[in-house]
């Protein structure tokens, strides 16, 4: 166990210490003269109109809900198939039923029109 | 899981799988009615189909039992789901909610409640619960033109999330302490067990009971119920006040019949809940002014009651706790029912302004309601009274003097609301206008909801003989 | 005396140490190729435009990312008053670190055998390596999401909010595809991925290796396309279409913390070529069974697997045009997805008939 997660955690230490001392080093040694125009949001060089803390499509908010119902399907079928020879006839015929019920709710989706960017 | 397992499904399977294909018919062909239609016989389909097949084996993949006590449940809510559609079936083609939805949902959720109530394992408690659930909360805010069933849906949304949250670490903490996530095996453990477990294992049954308790809103946990019953349309309301509580108790009485005493280190506080509730949802009901929130709270002391039955858990008690889910069931569908059969272009009646003198306008209805009120109210020869007395029955025989007292206490003080609503129906007032007529299927649930009161407060034997044979 | 696989048990201290050798030559790897990756773009996209591209630092540009790399390294930093300060600070290593630790689990060349050791020329051989590749992939998108939305400017978020929706459409389609890999190497570890890959053709052709992508070539087709759209690469280079959302999730960001968003875009083209490499192309092996062939070392044939992979990513953005987002939307959930789950039905009934 530690043998195969002690690299990984070595190099997300080194990773994340150049990452930030990169970013850390630079604002050191660049240069500082802000003002008030500069540190607005651009705006193509317009004053700023309002915030951009505002409401976006619910489009977005559709997509992410079905990515994570069908992600979590997905992944269910990785240990499937990591077994699948073994399984045989038998993993494949429940596989199927799985990816049946799948493809309901996503023939659903789709005629629902929830996958539609007009 | 084998053939046989498949075939002692058979009920859920109908309904779920039917409920799918309507969902997918309700995607191609927008006409509601074949829909509604499809989903009623699918629901009555069900409901035979657990009637007359016999399962061969008692348990389906060690998850739910297939026994009598099971497949009573099964019937009874097939057979809401059928009311429910009913009831909604010209509602939501007037408020222009999608009928493949609603119907496939209402179906969904009596599968999710027919599982709960036969649930044997903890893990099969959790996805039945979740079941139900997951459909109560789209059906409650289905109208989406309206605010308030948004913010019921919402609040039904939230507080439903966190009662999930406490049963989840309530299973993950029984697990723990006993070792066994079967439901009489859990409980034998964790009795054998004196150590440091013993209490991870109590802690874990208060979770549960706290998340029961949100899902059936006992006092403290109550404060949702009004909202989310005003908010939720009518039909929708009808089915959660009956089918998501009734089916969460008929789940508490199946375990403890089963597994045995759990609750002797919990029954005082089961006898705390109990009580609150019933004082809660009483006192409650008294300040209100509008038929739906009333019936909230007068569904929270009818929980209360019936965690009294619970509570004895002897099979006097069971009986009687399952005769009263009945009965709660078919007169608080009724209720509501007829709520919706009167709603029209404006919305649903439901301050007293709007329904008083209402029953000089629409007498047969108004004079159902009343039968309904009174049933649940408890007068003498309506079903409400042979269940409240069989459960105060049971309550002495098992010494709970003191919750009885309460108890009937309660009882008065509900008499003294729901007579008010009935002489508010009946106040002479030139004002008040007319509703709508109603369809021949609300007029449908209503007579045989009324019926069914009548026929079971004369002879209650015939119910109880059932229950007293099914019971595990 | 049979040699041993070296572990932390058997020898802590040589362990330790193999471990770090390994992890700062990945690691230099990866930077020097990211660096000279900036470099071979702007070159091979000039060329093919008929310019020169950078000519003026060093012979013909060479020394073009060092100077890029300074430049950026000295330039004033900007935080925008409006922003949200952490999240705006911490999105740029959100998004570079996946992308560098996610190197760990590719294989670069057979075990080595010194002294009483066999060293595994590789960071770390995990038994789910594929699936912590798509967990670290997946983690990427928070730190684009968390720039986008931190910079409080409208470009930003929406450059954001567009990368976001994008790249879990196509990382979907992405997981979908592999699982067909994973149906005939039964295992989900890189390493074993790799040896599978060296049997002979389909059990037949000694000479060809039983690379996945003879196999699978509509897995690979859809596995370089659904890359392409997560590293958002174009023609799926709709979160930072300079010319409509000038840069997208980066605008508010200059200074080191651009470069770093730079440096992760390149990391990840990197990426997604060792782990298309690895999965559908042999890995580290030889092209053919062929002793001159197998006598150059794995990592040579790795990284030439890797660069050529990159070429023709570049050679993409050279030719192709950018797509619309609905355009890019519905092929990545009715086309792409369809046919990944296809392809994992044929490949199951395929298996199943063999058998």
């Amino acid at each position: 166990m530690l043998d195969s997660y002690l690299p990984i955690l070595t190099l997300i230490i080194i990773a994340v210490g150049f990452s930030f001392g990169a970013a850390i080093l630079s604002r050191l040694v660049g240069e500082k003269k802000p003002s008030t125009v500069k540190l607005a949001p651009y705006e193509c060089g317009m004053p700023p109109v309002g915030s951009a803390r505002e409401r976006f499509s619910i489009k977005f908010y559709i997509i992410a809900m079905l990515f994570i119902v069908f992600d979590i399907e997905v992944v269910f079928m990785y240990p499937w198939a990591v077994m699948f020879k073994s399984l045989g006839l038998f993993g494949f015929i429940e596989m199927g039923v799985f990816i049946l019920i799948l493809l309901v709710g996503y023939a659903y989706v789709w005629k629902k029109g929830a996958l539609e960017w007009e | 899981m084998s053939l046989s397992d498949l075939l002692a499904m058979l009920p859920i399977l109908i309904l779920a799988f039917g409920a799918t294909a309507i969902l997918m018919a309700g995607a191609w062909y927008r006409e509601p009615l074949p829909l509604l239609a499809g989903g009623i016989v699918t629901a009555l389909l069900g409901a035979l189909s657990a009637g007359l097949v016999t399962p061969p084996v008692p348990e389906i993949a060690g998850l739910f039992s297939a026994g009598g006590y099971a497949r009573f449940y099964t019937i009874l809510w097939s057979l809401l789901a059928a009311a429910g559609l009913m009831t909604g079936s010209r509602y939501i083609i007037e408020k222009r909610i999608g009928a493949g939805e609603y119907v496939s949902l209402v179906l969904y959720a009596a599968a999710g409640m027919a599982l709960l109530s036969s649930a044997t394992h903890l893990v099969g408690l959790f996805i039945a619960l979740e079941t139900f659930t997951l459909a109560f909360y789209i059906l409650i805010a289905s109208n989406r033109n309206c605010a308030l069933a948004a913010e019921a849906g919402l609040k039904y949304l939230l507080l439903g999330a966190v009662a999930t949250g406490f049963m989840a670490f309530g299973i993950a903490l029984i697990y723990a302490a006993s070792g066994s996530l079967v439901l009489p095996d859990a409980v034998m453990r964790l009795k054998a067990e004196t150590g440091e477990l013993q209490a991870w294992g109590l802690l874990g049954w208060g979770m549960i009971l706290i998340a029961v308790g949100f899902k059936i809103s006992l006092a403290p946990f109550h404060l949702w119920t009004p909202d989310v019953y005003q908010g939720a349309p009518a039909p929708v309301t009808g089915l959660l006040a009956t089918g998501s509580k009734g089916a969460v108790v008929a789940a508490l009485v199946g375990l403890l019949a089963m597994s045995g005493p759990v609750w002797n280190d919990l029954t005082d506080l089961v006898w705390l809940l109990a009580a609150l509730t019933m004082l809660a949802g009483a006192f409650g009901a008294l300040g209100q002014s509008n038929l739906k929130r009333l019936l909230a709270y007068s569904s929270v002391t009818h929980m209360g009651t019936l965690l009294v039955g619970v509570l004895c858990q002897t099979s006097e008690g069971f009986a009687a706790t399952t005769f009263y889910v009945v009965v709660y069931v078919v007169t608080s569908l009724g209720a509501f029912a007829v709520i919706a059969s009167l709603a029209d272009g404006r919305g649903e009646p439901m301050t007293f302004d709007q329904w008083r003198g209402l029953g000089y306008r629409h007498p047969v209805r108004c004079g159902v309601l009343v039968l309904l009120l009174l049933s649940l109210a408890g007068l003498p020869a309506t079903a409400g009274f042979m269940a409240k007395f069989a459960v105060f029955h049971a309550a002495l025989q098992s010494g709970y003097i003191g919750l009885l007292m309460i108890g009937i206490l309660a009882s008065v003080i509900s008499f003294a609301f729901y007579l008010r609503v009935t002489m508010l129906l009946f106040q002479p007032d030139e004002k008040a206008s007319s509703w709508h007529q109603g369809s021949v299927f609300e007029h449908t649930v209503l007579a045989v909801c009324s019926s069914a009161v009548l026929v079971l407060g004369l002879f209650p034997g015939l119910l109880f003989g059932l229950i007293r044979q099914i019971l595990p | 005396m049979t040699p041993e696989m070296l572990s932390l048990s058997n020898s802590p201290g040589i362990f330790i140490g193999v471990m770090l050798v390994k992890i700062l030559v990945v690691f230099m790897v990866v930077m020097l190729s990211v660096a000279y990756a900036t470099w071979w773009e702007r070159k091979i996209i000039g060329h093919m435009q008929t310019r020169l591209g950078p000519m003026r630092t060093g012979w013909h540009g060479l020394l073009q990312p060092f100077a890029d790399g300074i430049k950026l390294f000295f330039k004033e930093e900007i935080i925008p008053t409006q922003a949200t300060i952490v999240p705006f600070l911490l999105a740029p290593a959100m998004i570079l670190v996946p992308a560098l630790i996610t190197v760990a689990v590719i294989p670069f060349g057979p075990d080595l055998h010194i002294g009483n050791f066999l060293i595994p020329q590789q960071i770390t051989d995990l038994n789910v390596g594929v699936l912590y590749i798509l967990a670290f992939a997946g983690l990427g998108i928070y730190g684009i999401v968390l720039a986008g939305w931190a910079s409080n400017s409208k470009y930003s978020l929406l450059g954001g909010v567009r990368a976001s929706a994008q790249m879990i459409s196509y990382e979907l389609a992405a997981g979908l595809t592999i699982i067909a890999v994973f149906m005939l190497s039964e295992t989900l570890s890189l390493r074993e991925i790799v040896a599978l890959q060296q049997e002979p053709l389909w059990g037949i052709c000694s000479f060809v290796p039983n690379w996945y992508v003879f196999t699978q070539p509509l897995a690979f087709g859809l596995f370089i396309i659904t890359g392409l759209a997560e590293i958002n690469r174009t023609p799926f280079d709709m979160p930072e279409a300079e010319s409509e959302l000038v840069s997208g999730f980066c605008t508010e960001y200059s200074s080191m913390k651009y470069a770093l968003f730079f440096l992760a875009e390149y990391a990840n083209m990197i990426v997604i070529s060792a782990i298309t490499a690895t999965l559908f192309l042999g890995g580290w092996s030889a092209p053919l069974n062929w002793g001159l062939f197998n006598m150059i070392p794995g990592f040579v044939w790795l990284l030439a697997k890797v660069y050529f992979l990159m070429f023709c990513f570049m050679w993409l953005r050279a030719t192709f045009p950018r797509v619309r987002y609905d355009q890019l939307m519905r092929m990545g959930w009715k086309v792409l997805l369809p046919l990944a789950l296809a392809n994992v039905v044929v490949t199951g009934l395929v298996v199943v008939v063999l058998q």
